[in-house]
């Protein structure tokens, strides 16, 4: 039997928009040391848009973000607590995402559009651009939003 | 010539959008011009700093034919999310941008 080394990096907090961007270096240099240059940046703009939205759109301040690897698997979970109102516009995307062909037509919809209070065009580009499976997931006020990919086939 | 390097970070959205209005202003004082967008330099730009360069591209799409012009972006190849998000502009304004990969 093969085992497959993983690894999980997690991080829980009040945070604003201004840490994203140092979180989104510490997973690239987290992350370079065992994958390719065009996996880690994937990894990178999908870690910083996710966790962007958790943190602008929290309703307590509070946001959390879990990366793990595990062989060539990849996946990133933030949560965060949202409003009534944005919990129904998330509702609404993640199901034009959920219907469309493909990604990219989704990500170029978004780029036509209004900016979305709850972040569409960050979750276009996880999608399209960072050829990623999101999952969304409500539980009450609570949003989980699961990216997976996998590495080395983009 | 606009010139990006470091990272476009949301909270430079702002003026992000006052760079780009400008040189829309002055694009369109030079009919049939290029204008070029070195964005080699650039480590990141988040998704709300890309919605500054869509709004850029709306407004030259909606010019009439004898005030449009191109916008040529060059590219860092070792940068792989420029492939991917110039690649994305190039779909949403096809005609208007043209993309040129080349190392710094």
């Amino acid at each position: 039997m093969t085992q497959v080394a993983t690894e999980s990096f997690e991080l829980t907090g009040n945070l604003t928009v201004a840490d994203v961007p140092d979180v989104r270096r510490f997973v690239e240099k987290f992350h370079g040391r065992t994958s390719n240059a065009d996996d880690v940046s994937r990894v990178a703009m999908a870690t910083h848009e996710l966790l962007e939205n958790a943190v602008k759109f929290s309703t307590d301040g509070s946001a959390s973000l879990r990366i793990d690897v595990g062989g060539s698997q990849v996946t990133i979970t933030t949560r965060n607590r949202a409003r009534p109102t944005d919990l129904d516009e998330l509702r609404e995307l993640a199901h034009q995402l959920a219907s469309t062909i493909d990604p990219m037509l989704f990500y170029l919809e978004q780029m036509r559009r209004s900016p979305t209070r709850v972040g569409g065009l960050g979750l276009g580009r996880v999608a399209a651009e960072g050829e990623m499976k999101l999952e969304l997931v409500l539980d009450g006020d609570m949003v989980q939003i699961k990216a997976e990919a996998t590495l080395g086939a983009a | 010539m606009l010139t990006c390097t470091g990272s476009a970070e949301t909270e430079a959205l702002d003026s992000l959008h006052d760079v780009l209005t400008g040189f829309h202003d002055e694009a369109l004082r030079q009919p049939g011009a290029t204008v070029v967008a070195d964005v080699r330099g650039l480590e990141f730009a988040s998704s709300s700093c890309l919605k500054a360069f869509v709004t850029w591209l709306q407004r030259v799409q909606e010019l009439d034919d004898d005030h449009r012009y191109q916008i040529l972006f060059r590219s860092n190849p070792r940068h792989s999310w420029q492939r991917r998000s110039l690649n994305a502009l190039a779909a949403f304004a096809s005609g208007v941008v043209r993309i040129e990969s080349e190392a710094q």
